[in-house]
């Protein structure tokens, strides 16, 4: 026979022993074992692919036979592998088959009694490895423990083994690898969590190991050190409260067991070498100090002599992470993957910083105190020192994002920050940068220390004219704006005019452009006098707006579309300007528009309308006009009523060739934000009318063309219909056509669209009672709406969906439940409908639940999905059970 | 057994939509269709924690609820701030849900 052929027959006879034992002929078990003893000792010799699936097959043998069938399996199948003539071979074979029989589902049943053959397997192991056998016999043997660890393989079990060869193992360069693999499932197995003192007696085990350390980081092997890295930490992580307890414990012997496994896995942390080029252990050791602290803390009684014992542990600690912190000085050492890990390195570390506090409280900012200013020494005695001086900035900056709530960290925060400028920063930009990051992550501190600004304030301004760190300042600027508006109002004339003067520059990018004008409306409203306030609107903003009219009013759309990046930036300048701006303002004497941010509209919403014919059909376009409109909205509120019949005009026109969503998300909100009955009425009810008519002609010449603004447009016509079901009364001759568009999209297989046309009906269906026009149309595509709901149910939308379909039933039912019988008892009366596979006593239990329940939304919900899997073939399987429940996993 | 958690995703939603469809039209048996889904469960579970190396950073105004029931945690968070290198996202609302990678269902 070829070997394919071999191969084939031992998957199939060895699948046919996993999954169909229970069809065997006990009597002819006998029979299969020695054929398959023997197929298995045969193909050994060759040691073709059918020899390893024989190999499996015999292990679910062994599994399914022991121990009734087969008490003596250990002896047994030494004495078959015996007899191969090559001991070697032979052993290796029964190592094989032994690591291969853990794998076998049934032998994990917690029913299936295997402690004897355990105590079997370990005492051939122990023989095996006393008898000083070769690489790959010793290495099966490793395998052979990894496998069998979790089946009632406790650690005092495994002791002599591991006094025996875990030295020898971890030096050997052939089995280092095997045996720490071995040894990391040894100290992650849960069947140790219940023995606390068997776990300090493993750990001793492991701290033998400890030498190896220092011997792997000398010879420059980091995989070997990942491996043996991975044994520790996985001691710590899995058993911290085993080494917790035994720190407090009265046991002296214990405590040091602890303390040393600990300073075993600060080693590891501490390993010299530039993360990741040099070494990759130390990250592994972030998750073990976390547990350890959760552990701390969570001991109540003996907290405090915790945190005194491993009070040097974590300082050492923080030593380590702020050197391992260090940026490289020349940024090409790294590539770009290798400098993204690092970036993600740091963040970890910064993450253990903010972790920390909560243990080590304002120990850890007074230190980094003490780093900062060591580091700035360096730095003045030698300015290429900079990179221990950035990392203590970098730790600073993510100190400074968690201590808001905290006032003592807060002081010592203000003590940082008034250092800053004494820092020599001899032009290196990524001092700067960091310092103007740490100012960033301090805004909120800076409202309850505002005197620190008037340190900070010139540092801000200088790094707005370096096109390097300008990017910081912004940020910084902003967040100060934002987080401590008040603590700006001294320094608001100094700012602005720097402000003025680098917007002129037009140095800056365009994102730093649209940040800086959200400072620049930020410390608008520190200007009180109206005319001192228009002036500085002239001086900084009236460029712009000069600027943007002349690409814009000179009516050429090809000039438009030429310039259109510059465009995008400049209406998300003003967007940012007036999302600013939400301060209120008083008229002045002349009754004349004060606000800035209504100066702003009567200037820009001309133009905007004339953008808005040249650029309706391009997204980014459309988006920004959009985000100009609703930031102003947002400042306004009411005040932007004078502004409305323009906005909506600009609004219209973006919808006239493109279904724009962001569109159809502002004209929503002016619509629910100004009344129907008041002044705006008409113009609102004409801009609506005309957004319902453009997306049925949108909408219906492709359905899966638009998908989002599909959704967004049912999502408003939802709204509406719940808040304003006027406006859907206003367009009578329209509402026809929406609700067959509705109920075209019940059968799209696109979820989020299904999902909002059918909340639309039932929210439309269920005013119908109220509303004569509702009813009457309802009336007209009744039952063509019953027959897409069914069509829904059968197959046409996924399984997850049809519930919403019940949400339509019960709106109908609730409507009128009459029409809604007929038209049930119609559709329902052809045959194959939905499917073949219901039948007719299925339809008519199903018409039954919908039609009887008026008010129980879960009992519909889940009769539809009954429907729904009788439909599709799946009720009643294994299948349809598990996936019934997609959402999150239940809770009590 | 792997969690289940992930099946509640687009990938995982788009897997049993193909399942259904298969088993509708009689090309795919329902406990073949069930086998597909547990060996999804475990292969998500082990990209996600070995293959998987993006960090992002986020801050949220609010925990608005916390809850852990049944070893899960699901936790609410408002006006949610991700942050990398120089880009910001906003997010009205985020809701996070965790197991222990660890323990096995």
């Amino acid at each position: 026979m070829s070997e394919p052929e071999q191969f084939l027959g031992a998957t199939f006879l060895r699948d046919k022993i996993r999954e169909h034992w229970g069809e065997l002929p006990q009597e002819r078990a006998a029979a299969l074992q020695s054929r398959v003893l023997e197929a298995t000792v045969s193909a050994q010799t060759k040691q073709g692919s059918a020899s390893r699936t024989l190999t499996e097959a015999l292990a679910a043998l062994a599994v399914q036979m022991t121990p009734d069938q087969w008490p003596d399996v250990i002896p047994d199948l030494t004495r078959t592998c015996q007899s191969l003539g090559d001991a070697r071979l032979g052993a290796k074979l029964l190592l094989s088959v032994l690591t291969e029989m853990p794998n076998e589902g049934h032998f994990r049943h917690p029913h299936t009694p295997h402690t004897l053959l355990t105590v079997s397997v370990l005492e051939l192991v122990l023989s095996l490895l006393k008898q000083g056998p070769d690489e790959q016999v010793a290495s099966r043997c490793m395998e052979l423990l990894g496998a069998w660890v979790d089946l009632d393989l406790l650690v005092t079990d495994l002791l002599p083994v591991l006094d025996l060869v875990l030295v020898p193992f971890v030096g050997s360069p052939a089995l280092i690898s095997v045996t720490l693999d071995m040894m990391d499932r040894v100290v992650s197995s849960p069947a140790n969590y219940n023995y606390p003192s068997s776990v300090l007696q493993l750990a001793v085990r492991v701290l033998t190991l400890t030498p190896f350390i220092k011997q792997f980081v000398d010879e420059k092997e980091p995989e070997s050190l990942v491996a043996l890295g991975n044994v520790f930490t996985s001691l710590v992580s899995s058993h911290s409260r085993t080494f917790v307890s035994a720190l407090t414990g009265s046991d002296e012997s214990q405590a040091d067991i602890a303390r040393r496994t600990i300073g075993a896995v600060l080693d590891l942390a501490s390993v010299p070498g530039r993360y990741p080029t040099d070494e990759t252990v130390s990250e592994l050791t972030f998750g073990v100090w976390y547990t350890l602290q959760d552990d701390i803390l969570a001991s109540d009684e003996h907290k405090e002599q915790l945190t005194e014992q491993l009070q040097p542990v974590y300082s050492a600690l923080l030593n380590v992470m702020v050197q391992k912190s260090m940026l490289p000085k020349d940024p090409s050492e790294y590539s770009p993957d290798e400098a993204e890990a690092f970036r993600r390195y740091r963040q970890d570390i910064l993450d253990f910083y903010t972790y920390t506090q909560s243990l080590l409280g304002d120990y850890i900012l007074n230190s980094f105190i003490i780093y900062l200013h060591g580091a700035m020494q360096a730095v003045r005695e030698d300015p290429s020192n900079w990179p221990a001086l950035e990392s203590v900035l970098h730790g600073l900056t993510g100190l400074g994002e968690s201590c808001d709530d905290d006032l003592v960290l807060v002081d010592s925060m203000r003590t940082v920050l008034l250092t800053l400028p004494e820092i020599p920063y001899s032009n290196n930009k990524k001092l700067m940068a960091a310092a103007l990051k740490l100012i960033d992550s301090n805004s909120a501190c800076l409202d309850l220390h505002p005197d620190c600004l008037f340190k900070l304030i010139p540092m801000l301004l200088a790094g707005l004219t370096d096109p390097d760190v300008a990017l910081y300042s912004t940020m910084a600027l902003k967040d100060i704006c934002q987080e401590a508006p008040a603590s700006m109002a001294p320094h608001a004339a100094q700012v602005l005019t720097a402000c003025k003067e680098v917007l002129q520059a037009d140095r800056l990018s365009g994102r730093e452009c649209v940040r800086l004008m959200y400072v620049v409306g930020s410390l608008l409203r520190f200007v009180t006098e109206h005319e001192e306030r228009l002036k500085v609107m002239d001086d900084i903003i009236r460029p712009f707006i000069q600027e943007f009219k002349r690409l814009v009013d000179g009516k050429d759309s090809q000039k438009v579309i030429s310039s259109k990046s510059l465009l995008v930036v400049r209406v998300n300048m003003f967007a940012s300007l007036a999302s600013a701006m939400a301060f209120d303002d008083e008229q002045s004497a002349g009754g004349q528009l004060a606000s800035p941010l209504l100066l702003l509209l009567r200037e820009l919403l001309p133009s905007l309308l004339f953008l808005a014919n040249c650029g309706s059909e391009d997204e980014v376009m459309a988006e920004c006009i959009c985000h100009f409109l609703q930031r102003s909205m947002s400042s306004l509120d009411d005040a932007m009523e004078p502004f409305v019949d323009a906005s909506l005009n600009i609004l219209s026109t973006l919808y006239s060739k493109e279904p724009h969503p962001q569109v159809l998300d502002l004209v929503r909100q002016m619509l629910l934000t100004f009344r129907l009955e008041g002044p705006l009425g008409p113009v609102m009810q004409q801009v609506f009318g005309q957004v319902c008519a453009g997306s049925v002609r949108y909408f219906s010449a492709d359905l899966g063309r638009y998908p989002e603004s599909l959704v967004k447009f049912w999502e408003v016509l939802s709204q509406l219909v719940k808040k304003r079901p006027s406006y859907l009364t206003g367009v009578p001759t329209q509402l026809g056509d929406l609700l067959l568009l509705a109920s075209a999209c019940v059968t799209l297989p696109d979820r989020r669209v299904m999902c909002s046309s059918c909340s639309f009906l039932a929210h439309l269906i269920s005013k119908a009672p109220e509303h004569q026009v509702f009813a009457s149309h309802l009336g007209t595509i009744g039952a063509q709406l019953v027959h897409q709901l069914l069509t829904a149910i059968g197959g046409a939308v996924p399984r997850d969906c049809v519930d919403h379909t019940a949400d339509v039933f019960l709106a109908m039912n609730r409507a009128n439940a009459g029409d809604l019988s007929r038209w049930l008892t119609a559709v329902l009366a052809q045959d194959d409908f939905p499917t073949r596979r219901v039948n007719d006593a299925d339809k008519k239990i199903f018409m039954k639940h919908v039609l009887h329940n008026r008010s129980n939304m879960t009992f519909l919900r889940g009769k539809v999905a009954i429907f729904s899997q009788q439909c599709r073939g799946l009720y009643g399987s294994e299948y349809a059970a598990a996936t019934l429940n997609t959402g999150d996993p239940p809770s009590v | 057994m792997a969690h289940q958690l992930y099946r509640n995703t687009t990938i995982g939603h788009c897997l049993q939509e193909s399942l259904d469809e298969l088993m509708q039209y009689d090309q795919l048996p329902p406990a073949l269709a069930m086998k597909v889904l547990l060996q999804f469960d475990k292969a998500i579970s082990a990209a996600l924690a070995n293959r998987v190396k993006s960090r992002l950073s986020f801050k949220a105004g609010k925990l608005n609820t916390y809850r852990f029931c049944d070893n899960v945690w699901t936790l609410l968070l408002t006006g949610v701030e991700f942050k990398e290198v120089q880009d910001v996202a906003k997010a009205d609302r985020m809701k996070i849900v965790a197991m222990d990678g660890r323990a096995q269902v």
